[in-house]
Order: C-alpha cells, then sequence, then structure tokens
C-alpha cells in the first residue's frame, strides 16, 4: 500500500512541478501578451504591472493600419514557400541516400552538419553580390533559396532516417505494378512518412520566418521587409513605439507557435522514428 | 538500401541507372553549391586580400589579415567571452532539457498539451525575445529586478545587462531559456525509442533510479545527445541575432561574441578581408574541433 | 520494362522542373534568361559616371534613402520638400528607401561594397570610409556651381562634411544639446532655476535625488548617445578634445579633455545622482523615465520636447518641464555635441545631375527649415522661419555655435568612436577613472589604430576650409 502511495506522491510531485515550471517557462511570452494590451504610458510604470489594468487593443489596431499586413505576407509567403521546396529537394535527396549505396555517400552525409560553420556576417556579402548579379535582390526567391539551403541538411537527415524504416519490399511491389521509382516515393513512402515530413516542415519554416540578417539584407524596399527585420524599424533615432513593437511582437510570434502546437506531435514523432533510428 | 548492379556485367559507359542517385540529389547539391559553397569560398577568398571600403584597390595579401587578426588584442576576450557562451548555454540546454523531458516522458493527462506549450520559447523570433528580456532584465521598469529585489539575493536594482559582471550571464539565461524545448524535444524522441523492457527487467533486477538513468538510459541516447550536442554548439556559437539586439557585444565586451565581433569588423569598420579572415580561421578550427568529438564518440561507442 | 515508360516521365518530369525554375527566376528577374553568375563590378563603380542628363523620353527615377520611417513625422517633413521639388521638376520622380536606424549602416556599406548604391541618401557613421573609398561624389564644384553659401552653415556641421579637405556631403540636420529639466521636481527640492554651471548642476542634483528619483539622466546604452548626447558637452565646454585637428593624434591624456571626462565620470560614481540601469538606457528610456518623473534633468535636443509630451501627456511644456543651456564652467562658454545629419550622392549614380538638382532644393534656408523641423537646421538663416523662429529654441542657438563633433571626421573614426564607447562604459562603471582611461585610450589610438590608418594611406589630416 505505502508503495502505491509513495508512487502517487512522485507522480503529484512531478505533475505539479511540470505545471510550475511551464508557467515559469511560459511567463515571458505572457507578459508580452500583457503588455501588448497596453498603452505606452501603461508600459513605463514602476513597479511593472503584471495584469494590465485597462487593456486595450488600440496597438493592434494601429498595427494593422501600418506595413505590418505587408511584412506579415512576406514572411507568410517566403516561409511557406520555402518549406515545399525544402520538402520537396530533402525527400528526393534523402530517398536517393536511403536506397542508394554510391560513392560519395558517407561524405555527403558529414557535410550536412557543417552548413552552419561560417558566420552569417561573412557570407552575406559575397552572396548579396550573388543575387545582385541574378537581379533578385528585393524579390522572394532571393531569401527563399538562401533559407532552403540552410534548411535542406537537417531536413534530409531526419527523412533518410524515415525513408531508412520504410521497407523496399514496399516500394518493389508498387514498382512490380508499373510504378516508377518517383511515383512509388510519392504513392508508398511519403505517406508512411508524414510524421517526418511534419518534422521537417516545421523545422524549415521556423527557419526561415525568424531569420533576420539576410532578410535585412537582400530586401530594401519597406514593404518588402519580412516581420523581424520590420520590427527593427519601429525603433528610431529618437523614438520607439513600443506599442506596435509589443503588438507586432505577439503576431510575429502567434503563427509559429499556433503550427507548433499543432504540429508538435508530429515533430516528436518524427525524431522518434527518423532521427534515433539513425 | 539496393545497392546499384549493371544489368549487364561492367559496362563503360554510364548508365542511367548508376547516374540516377545523383539526379535525386542534384537540385539540393546545386542549391547548396550557389547558395553556401559559393560565398564560403568566396568569404575564404576575400580573406586573402585587403578589402576595405576605403579603397577600390583589393591587392592580394597573403596572411597578412591573419596576422593583423591575431595581433588585435581584444581577440582574447572574444574568445573567452565567446567559448563561456557556446558551452555554458550548450550545458545548460542540455540539462534543462534532460530534466525536463524525463519529467515529459511519464505517461500522464496532457502531457501532449504540456510538450507543445514549453516548446513556445524555441519558436519565438530571435528580436522578440530580445525585446521581451530587454525589458524582463530593466533595473527600473523589469519584472526581475521586482521578483528578485525584495528576496535581498542581488544588489538593489541591478542593471543586468549593463553590469559587466552579470551581462553574459543574463544573456545565456534568455538563451538557454530560448534554447532547451530543441534538446527536450530530440531527447524525448530519444527517450521513447528505448524499450521498456529494458527498464522492467533492470528494475526486477533491484536497480535503483539513477543507476537506470545512468545505465539504460544515457547509453541509449548516445545518438541523439551526440547529435544534438553538435549542432546545438554551433548554433550557439555562431548565433548573432539574440546577442546583439540584447546587448550588441556590450558593457565593455563583455558579451562580444566572435560573430559580433566579425560582424562589427566588417559593417562598423569596414575591414571585410580581416573580417573574412577571423571568418574562415574560426570556421577551420570548429570543424576540426567537431570532427575530432563525433570521432572520439564513435570510437567510444565502439568499445561498448 | 517498367523501366522505359518511368525514364521518359521521369526525364519529363525533371525537364519540367528545370524549365519551370529558370522560367520563374527570369519572371522575378525582370527579363534574364539563362542567369550565369557575372564577374561582380569592380571599375564600373568606381569611374565617376559620365553625367547621364534627364534621358530621352520619359521620367529620371532617383533613388533617395533615409533611415527615417515613412509613418514618422520628421520624414514627413521631409516628404513635403520630395513632393515640392517633383512638381517643379516634371521629370524626375524620386523614389525613397527606408532602412531602419539601427540598420542603417549596415545597409549603406553592404551597398556600396555590392556596387548597388542608391543615387542620393543619408549617410551615417561609416562616410569617411565611403568618401575615402571614393563611392561618394564631391561637391566642392557644386557648391559653386549653385552659389551656396557655405558660411551660413554653422561651421561645427559642416567640418563634419569635409574628408581630405574636399567636400563630400552636406548637411540636412545639425543639432546640439539643452537642459531639459523637470520644474516641479526641481522646485520641491527647492530651486527655482535650472542650474547653469557645473557647481550648481552637482548641487541640484544631488538635492533632488532621492526616493527612486535620480538628476541627472545618462544615456549609456547607445553607442553614439553615449558619446554624443551624454559624455562630450563638459570636455567641449572646457576645450578639451579626442584627437588633434589635424587628426595625427589623441588628446585625450590633456588636462581639457581630463577635466571634462572626470566631471562627467563623478555625478555617476562620486555624487551617484544618475539612474542605476544608465549603462543600459538608450535615449529612448531617458525620454520615458523623464517622462514618468524618475529623472529630473539630462541633456537632449529639441526633439526631447515632442518626446517627453508622447510619453507623458498631462506634462505642459513652460509649466512642468523645461528647457535650458546646459551648464558649464564658471569663466568657459556653453558646448555640446554636434549632432545631426548628412546627406550624399553617390558616385555610381547614374543620374547625377538630378541628384544635384535635388541637392540644391533641398538647401535652401526655407526647405531646410521645412525638413529639419523636429530636428535643427543647419543654416543660420532657416532658424528665420517656423517653428524655430519660436523663443522656446534660444538656449539651443545659444549653444549651437560652440557645437562640435566630438570625433572628427576620419577614417579611423568609427574604430577609434567604438573603442571610445568602450571606455565611456567602463568610466560609468568607476573600473577606472578619467585619467587612467584617458592616457590608456591615447595611448591605444596612438599606437594601434591611427598607424594602421595612416600606413593604409587611408585618411590623416583635414584640411578644413575657414569658414
Amino acid at each position: 500500500m505505502t508503495a502505491r502511495l509513495q508512487r502517487r506522491g512522485v507522480a503529484w510531485l512531478l505533475n505539479g512541478t511540470t505545471v510550475v515550471f511551464t508557467a515559469l517557462v511560459l511567463f515571458p511570452f505572457y507578459w508580452l501578451l500583457a503588455s501588448s494590451l497596453e498603452t505606452p504610458d501603461q508600459l513605463f510604470r514602476i513597479p511593472a504591472v503584471l495584469v494590465p489594468t485597462a487593456p486595450t487593443f488600440d496597438n493592434f489596431d494601429r498595427l494593422l493600419h501600418s506595413s505590418f499586413p505587408h511584412w506579415f505576407q512576406n514572411s507568410a509567403v517566403i516561409a511557406s514557400a520555402t518549406t515545399l521546396l525544402a520538402l520537396t529537394l530533402a525527400a528526393l535527396a534523402a530517398y536517393s541516400f536511403s536506397r542508394f549505396t554510391f560513392r560519395g555517400n558517407r561524405e555527403l552525409t558529414t557535410m550536412l552538419l557543417f552548413v552552419q560553420l561560417f558566420p552569417v556576417a561573412v557570407v552575406v556579402i559575397p552572396l548579396f553580390i550573388l543575387w545582385t548579379n541574378l537581379r533578385l535582390t528585393n524579390t522572394y526567391w532571393s531569401l527563399i533559396v538562401t533559407y532552403l539551403v540552410f534548411g535542406l541538411p537537417i531536413s534530409t537527415w531526419l527523412l533518410i532516417g524515415f525513408f531508412n524504416a520504410v521497407p523496399v519490399e514496399l516500394e518493389e511491389a508498387a514498382m512490380i505494378d508499373g510504378a516508377s521509382r518517383l511515383g512509388a516515393l510519392w504513392r508508398v513512402t511519403l505517406p508512411l512518412c508524414v510524421p517526418g515530413l511534419a518534422a521537417t516542415a516545421i523545422y524549415v519554416f521556423l527557419l526561415a520566418w525568424n531569420e533576420y540578417f539576410f532578410a535585412l539584407t537582400f530586401m530594401n524596399s519597406t514593404d518588402m521587409r519580412t516581420i523581424p527585420v520590420g520590427l527593427t524599424s519601429f525603433f528610431a533615432e529618437h523614438s520607439v513605439d513600443w506599442g506596435l513593437v509589443m503588438a507586432g511582437s505577439v503576431v510575429a510570434s502567434l503563427p509559429v507557435v499556433i503550427l507548433f502546437g499543432l504540429l508538435s506531435r508530429y515533430f516528436v514523432q518524427g525524431l522518434t522514428s527518423g532521427a534515433v533510428k539513425g | 538500401m539496393i545497392a546499384v548492379a549493371p544489368a549487364v556485367p561492367a559496362p563503360r559507359r554510364l548508365t542511367y541507372r548508376q547516374i540516377y542517385p545523383y539526379l535525386l540529389i542534384a537540385p539540393s547539391l546545386t542549391v547548396f553549391a550557389l547558395v553556401l559553397v559559393y560565398p564560403f569560398v568566396d568569404g575564404v577568398r576575400i580573406s586573402f586580400f585587403q578589402d576595405t571600403l576605403m579603397s577600390q584597390s583589393r591587392p592580394f595579401v597573403g596572411f597578412d589579415n591573419y596576422r593583423v587578426v591575431f595581433q588585435i588584442p581584444q581577440l582574447g576576450t572574444v574568445m573567452r567571452v565567446s567559448l563561456t557562451w557556446a558551452l555554458g548555454s550548450v550545458v545548460g540546454e542540455a540539462i534543462l532539457g534532460m530534466v525536463v523531458a524525463l519529467m515529459l516522458n511519464r505517461a500522464f493527462r496532457g502531457r501532449g498539451f504540456f510538450r507543445s506549450l514549453l516548446v513556445v520559447p524555441w519558436v519565438m523570433p530571435a528580436v522578440v525575445t530580445a525585446v521581451i528580456w530587454r525589458w524582463l532584465y530593466h533595473s527600473e521598469f523589469g519584472v526581475v529586478n521586482q521578483v528578485f529585489g525584495p528576496l535581498g539575493l542581488f544588489p538593489d536594482k541591478e542593471n543586468w545587462l549593463g553590469d559587466p559582471n552579470t551581462a553574459l550571464w543574463a544573456v545565456m539565461v534568455a538563451n538557454i531559456w530560448r534554447g532547451f524545448p530543441f534538446w527536450m524535444i530530440m531527447i524525448l524522441a530519444g527517450l521513447q525509442a528505448i524499450e521498456p523492457e529494458l527498464y522492467e527487467a533492470a528494475r526486477v533486477d533491484g536497480a535503483r533510479a539513477w543507476q537506470l538513468f545512468r545505465y539504460i538510459t544515457l547509453p541509449n541516447l548516445r545518438i541523439v545527445l551526440t547529435i544534438t550536442s553538435i549542432l546545438s554548439f554551433v548554433g550557439n556559437f555562431n548565433n548573432f541575432t539574440l546577442v546583439y539586439a540584447l546587448t550588441e557585444g556590450g558593457p565593455v565586451d563583455s558579451t562580444k561574441i566572435l560573430p559580433i565581433f566579425i560582424w562589427e569588423t566588417a559593417f562598423k569598420f569596414t575591414r571585410f578581408g580581416e573580417a573574412a579572415a577571423m571568418a574562415t580561421f574560426f570556421a577551420v578550427l570548429m570543424a576540426m574541433l567537431i570532427l575530432v568529438y563525433a570521432r572520439t564518440l564513435r570510437l567510444r561507442s565502439r568499445e561498448v | 520494362m517498367a523501366t522505359h515508360a518511368s525514364f521518359s516521365r521521369r526525364n519529363f518530369l525533371i525537364g519540367m522542373a528545370g524549365a519551370a525554375t529558370s522560367s520563374v527566376v527570369a519572371a522575378c528577374g525582370g527579363g534574364s534568361s539563362a542567369p550565369a553568375p557575372k564577374p561582380a563590378p569592380t571599375a564600373a563603380a568606381a569611374a565617376v559616371s559620365t553625367a547621364a542628363s534627364t534621358g530621352t523620353a520619359g521620367t529620371v527615377e532617383l533613388a533617395y534613402w533615409s533611415q527615417l520611417q515613412p509613418e514618422t513625422q520628421r520624414w514627413k517633413d521631409n516628404q513635403v520638400v520630395i513632393d515640392a521639388f517633383m512638381q517643379a521638376n516634371p521629370g524626375i520622380k524620386v523614389t525613397t528607401e527606408h532602412p531602419a536606424f539601427a540598420d542603417f549602416d549596415t545597409k549603406l556599406v553592404t551597398a556600396a561594397r555590392a556596387g548597388t548604391p542608391p543615387d542620393m541618401s543619408e549617410v551615417s557613421d561609416s562616410f569617411p570610409q565611403l568618401a575615402k573609398g571614393g563611392y561618394l561624389a564631391q561637391l566642392d564644384q557644386f557648391a559653386q556651381d549653385v552659389k551656396l553659401d557655405l558660411k551660413d552653415y554653422y561651421e561645427g556641421k559642416l567640418q563634419t562634411c569635409y574628408v581630405d579637405g574636399k567636400l563630400w556631403a552636406l548637411p540636412i540636420t545639425a543639432d546640439c544639446r539643452g537642459l531639459w529639466w523637470n520644474m516641479n521636481l526641481l522646485k520641491d527640492a527647492g530651486f527655482d532655476q535650472p542650474p547653469t554651471s557645473w557647481d550648481q548642476l552637482v548641487a541640484t542634483a544631488q538635492k533632488v535625488t532621492r526616493g527612486g528619483v535620480y538628476g541627472w539622466g545618462v544615456q549609456g546604452g547607445n553607442q553614439g548617445f553615449m558619446i554624443c548626447e551624454q559624455f562630450s558637452a563638459f570636455f567641449i565646454q572646457n576645450d578639451g578634445k579626442i584627437i588633434s585637428d589635424d587628426q595625427t593624434k589623441a588628446m585625450t591624456d590633456q588636462p581639457e579633455w581630463i577635466t571634462g571626462a572626470t566631471y562627467w565620470q563623478e555625478l555617476t560614481t562620486k555624487y551617484k545622482v544618475t539612474q542605476p540601469s544608465a549603462a543600459t538606457d538608450d535615449q529612448n528610456a531617458t525620454y520615458a523615465l523623464f517622462a514618468q518623473g524618475k529623472l529630473a534633468m539630462f541633456p537632449g535636443g529639441p526633439w526631447a520636447r515632442a518626446e517627453i509630451q508622447r510619453n507623458n501627456p498631462n506634462l505642459t511644456f513652460g509649466k512642468d518641464f523645461s528647457a535650458s543651456v546646459v551648464p558649464y564652467p564658471t569663466g568657459k562658454h556653453p558646448g555640446t555635441c554636434q549632432g545631426g545629419w548628412l546627406h550624399s550622392i553617390w558616385t555610381a549614380s547614374k543620374v547625377q545631375d538630378a541628384a544635384k538638382k535635388l541637392m540644391a532644393y533641398y538647401h535652401t534656408p526655407e526647405n531646410i527649415a521645412q525638413e529639419a523641423a523636429n530636428s535643427m537646421p543647419t543654416r543660420r538663416s532657416a532658424t528665420n522661419f517656423k517653428p524655430f523662429n519660436d523663443p522656446w529654441y534660444k538656449p539651443f542657438w545659444d549653444t549651437m555655435p560652440y557645437a562640435l563633433a566630438p570625433v572628427p571626421t576620419m577614417a579611423a573614426g568609427a574604430e577609434i568612436s567604438t573603442t571610445l564607447y568602450k571606455l565611456l562604459q567602463s568610466m560609468l562603471l568607476g573600473q577606472q577613472t578619467a585619467d587612467q582611461a584617458g592616457k590608456a585610450f591615447a595611448k591605444d589610438v596612438n599606437e594601434r589604430i591611427l598607424p594602421r590608418y595612416v600606413a593604409a594611406g587611408v585618411g590623416s589630416g583635414c584640411d578644413c576650409p575657414e569658414v
């Protein structure tokens, strides 16, 4: 009896700790939400007030009338396009790595991890010159292709694990029935790998949505900015529109928070099957 | 895995079947070569030329830029700060991520819900994280001082981001808050791949909780931990946006990590050649470190 | 076998993908077909573009970059001038881009290096390097051609437009600082008038500092503002210098500088009248603290009035807060930093004639007064126009003749400023005295920084003409 009570007690303790911990972790986000509902002079109160006394949606209203909706659209389009392309390219590449052994397989796999070794500040100028020569600056494509590259390694690596887990016999069966290799991939393998695809999609989307430096460099016009760069523009030399900054920050975070909230189960599942089984 | 075998014994010409795998990875490789390899190589190339904004002639100068870089007195500070930052963040994120993953690995109602909530710090844009934490850390308007002030643990009205003694730790806390969910998710995935029978068998044999952790959990998490630690270290070491938005490298260089130092050299002092030299050197150094690290772990796993 | 059919279908798919990609790329690229990376433009950017007159048919497009954001009042003031210009010059269309203030230098530097600059833009900290590198157009001849009265400009600002004795930019805003003081807080401490001398400033600040209220606001969180807003007033008043006028050596080991720097430092470290968040507060935080009644005094430009008002609409200028001259040592003269912005024409521009027209249009006293309405004008005669003919500006006009740029315009300026900022932070934190800091800084600049720039043949000496 006492053993069971003890286990119950431990369970309660752990559950309680989880709740408290989650609350602590989420507090900064809560604070952001609360601040976005305050006017700037309410924001500057000492001591800081944790629950807004006179909440208002004024900041969000003003946000909608600023250039922010353009930025939201830009970020959304770029992130979505990057994700779709990354899924496609990564699936093809991962399929190749998984189903074939060929020269360079191992070296290429190792190279996957060395993507982020070069600091952004130095890569950015040669890349900017490249896009300038291709006349792609101030277009979505400069960012889409750039983000694609940074997202491909993990995406490929994740999907390799998944494809490895799908028995080749299934594909062969489909091919005997007249499907092409890619057809088999599309119709048989991919549906079994949805968690991995979801994991990839989330990862790449996040990367594209949150990135700052390349977005700053490759886009010139106010209308073509992505959200992170746009948020910075609310900080002028002599004044900061904190209301817009807070509201903008909330709107910048919500889509990815919701997306991840919906798909995190797949993400974990994806990593379980894909990453760990190697 | 299917080995590609030619239908006819060893034809001299490349068959379609042989190049087919390469065709599949061709689009990825092309994009890679264009966006990453080319600028990388160009960056390395620039490091051997005198490249500043102050002159439009860019003569070849060999290793001059490297020589200048190593004579910069700040370099020691920058390296110390960078290593502290990267290692501290990785360790902090790993420990926190592990603890939370273990807590979440039990079956209880709403587990998925909490897991989704705990991921929020990781998904927010870095600039948003910086905005929030700048406010939280403010000595007058910030919540941190409001909470810690009455506790008397720290000096009254501590200026967390403005005091060289606390700035780096303050920034690291924000970074760990932001980064631990990644570890949590990776470890959770790894934990769920461990067969419960292993634990059952060990429990029957009388193993205690910490023994289960040390002899079953950890070894089985080896792959996940290796990969995550490499990704985390590289990601943190090269992380520019968060620290830049929080402190811009100050005060008094106490948070001047290498990426910020390189950015400053390139875009403020407009000395591109030197910035490229710094970047090349450290990229090469890190690549070697990672190779050594990965190889050591692979060797060790073979011994087990 | 299935392979035959799959072969052709796969080929087809791959071919389609390739075609689709290249066509999309072409569409976005505006007509370029198979894009192959061309060698980066080299001499093209360096050569002064031959004057391109207003094209054959249709309008000339002029790209102008400003760090002012389009929704702000300061930009709208500028837009009035630009719109009027376009009306008067139907053949010229001005398009504007607005990189954020924090990123402005990064954008300019990137654009210069990559060969994609605008036709005309505001310029910032990277100005000396850009001028040295030949990216900006020389304006001496232009000034003569349009008979620009250079003597009408405040010298403190005009001087900053010269590199190696030549004019590379014109100032569009110039500014100095005044002392913003909270009348209520001072009255409560027994002061009807703001302090006018160093001793009075210390005494007033000390009496006011109590219970969460601080006497003197320091903006340490932003390099430009720390050096300019904050620190420079006192050593400038004392005739100290950071770099000698001929730009060959640092002068922070001289007593004039040390005295001014010590005074500034001691306000924080000895008299303890500054707010605890000083090291991270930028100018915006200072306005907020002042508006909340947490700061009694701080140095700031005329724009602070609108900002304070915005942070706390209940305050009335003239009743609750006011501006006066920044206190200076008895027997000396007023002085603060000279801030403001310049703008330049880029040599890579193909429409330099149009740009020059815009430049000339901008620089009449009326238009200067218009575009600088929320800042300060660069020409004396502009003070005759609204809003500058309002008497509340008096402390600023009194200070303007003595306002100087703390670090002269020189190629090493960026490194010197960054090193100086670090120094000031360490002084603010009490890590070293002004004396130690000044001597260490002078040594560092003279021995490490300046030689690298002189040796590379980049920037020493300014033959600034007497204006």
